[in-house]
């Protein structure tokens, strides 16, 4: 144990988010060393998974919150299909009026448990992501190097799965939208759509 | 019944065929959204994003094709392990070769070896990932997990450390493998012929 101790390195050396890959390059042997300091580190509660049984992790630092390219970051290492949906969508294209409190996002895995408090996800089924390709339904500028739906399909795929937080009708400048393309990408939406 | 040694090797097998389609599936995830994104009128540097993906999940499908059928025991494979052994002395080892140069903000080329070895290691890491997760569990709250699952999840990390330390093949032998087999997977494609394919969900 003492020699672990000398051994181990500074969380302060880490990244905010990192792997457990990272934190072998910092250690010698196989790993199992690596394995034990990150035990360590959740046991203390000074670092968290950012989903269950995921090898990436955050540092949680009080009144340090992860900034939202942290977090969007961690989410690419986590879960590479995850896409910004939703009325995060809308509120950083600048197409509603009321911001979302935390960061809607649209994943292919099932398991959609997720430690990061400003993050919601939510399942899409196989196929979701040929439709969006499809309408061309990403945002050219995408949000700190994460993927975000255009607003016309974030609007659609709320209206489609109706599990994403969306501002309230009032909120949303319509007229800023392009009806055809929501035409468009709704009717591509339907054959996904959830039976209820 | 089998042998004892038999049906560890079947099983670091199955943990190898499992590791490639996982990383498939990551690198299928990986190239919806970047195809989504080229598709919607994204920056022109993801078509090299796209094309090494492209091709990491062609070699990465040769290889998995290889494993599978060595599992179910296709006499093809002894003829494909004799001409990787008779063309890969003739290959440059890796290290002769220059360096390419890699564009900043695009993904770097994996050769064959690296490619698999890469699927390996992060199949190790997820089980490091499911065993921190259950260690802590233990240790917060001892009723939710038994011993023998945790026995269980060690037994297989340890197998997968020792796939990726001792069961891949020499590099110039793999990178014969992933490009012969994915030659005549493009020839089967182009003949109507189904395709060996990994178990993924397309995204």
């Amino acid at each position: 144990m003492m020699q672990l101790d000398v051994m181990a390195p500074s969380l302060d050396s880490l990244p905010k988010v990192f792997a457990l890959s990272d934190l072998k390059q910092l250690l010698p042997g196989e790993g199992e060393q690596a394995l034990d300091v990150t035990l360590r580190w959740l046991e203390a509660g000074v670092i968290r998974q950012v989903a269950p049984e995921r090898p990436v992790f955050f540092r949680v630092v009080l009144g340090d919150p992860l900034s939202e390219a942290e977090v969007l970051q961690a989410l690419m290492r986590t879960f590479p299909s995850a896409i910004v949906v939703g009325g995060s969508a809308l509120w950083r294209q600048g197409l509603s009026t009321r911001e979302d409190n935390v960061l809607e996002c649209a994943v292919v895995e099932s398991d959609v448990r997720c430690n990061l408090s400003q993050v919601s996800l939510c399942c899409r089924p196989a196929g979701w992501w040929s439709v969006i390709r499809e309408v061309g339904g990403l945002s050219a500028q995408g949000c700190h190097g994460a993927a975000m739906l255009n607003p016309e399909v974030a609007v659609a795929d709320a209206a489609a799965f109706r599990d994403v937080w969306m501002p309230d009708r009032d909120d949303i400048h319509w007229d800023r939208l392009s009806t055809a393309q929501l035409s468009h990408a709704t009717q591509a939406m339907l054959p996904l759509r959830p039976h209820r | 019944m089998t042998s004892p040694s038999l049906s560890s090797s079947d099983s670091l097998h199955g943990l190898a065929l499992e590791a490639v389609e996982h990383r498939l599936q990551a690198l299928s995830e990986y190239l919806a959204v970047y195809r989504a994104g080229l598709a919607s009128g994204a920056g022109g540097w993801q078509w090299r994003q796209v094309r090494v993906l492209r091709s990491d999940i062609a070699r990465l499908q040769a290889w998995w094709w290889y494993l599978n059928s060595q599992q179910h025991g296709a006499g093809w494979v002894l003829l494909v392990d004799k001409l990787a052994g008779l063309i890969a002395p003739w290959l440059p080892s890796r290290r002769d070769r220059p360096r390419r140069r890699h564009v900043s903000r695009t993904m770097r080329r994996l050769g064959s070896h690296s490619l698999v070895l890469r699927a390996y290691i992060t199949l190790e890491e997820d089980l490091q990932g499911q065993l921190l997760t259950r260690r802590l569990t233990a240790k917060q709250f001892p009723a939710r997990v038994s011993e023998v699952e945790l026995a269980r999840l060690e037994s297989r990390l340890a197998e997968a450390a020792r796939l990726r330390r001792n069961l891949l093949p020499d590099s110039r032998r793999v990178a014969v493998c992933c490009q012969l087999l994915r030659a005549v997977m493009v020839l089967r494609q182009g003949l109507g012929m189904p395709l060996p394919v990994a178990r993924t969900v397309e995204p």
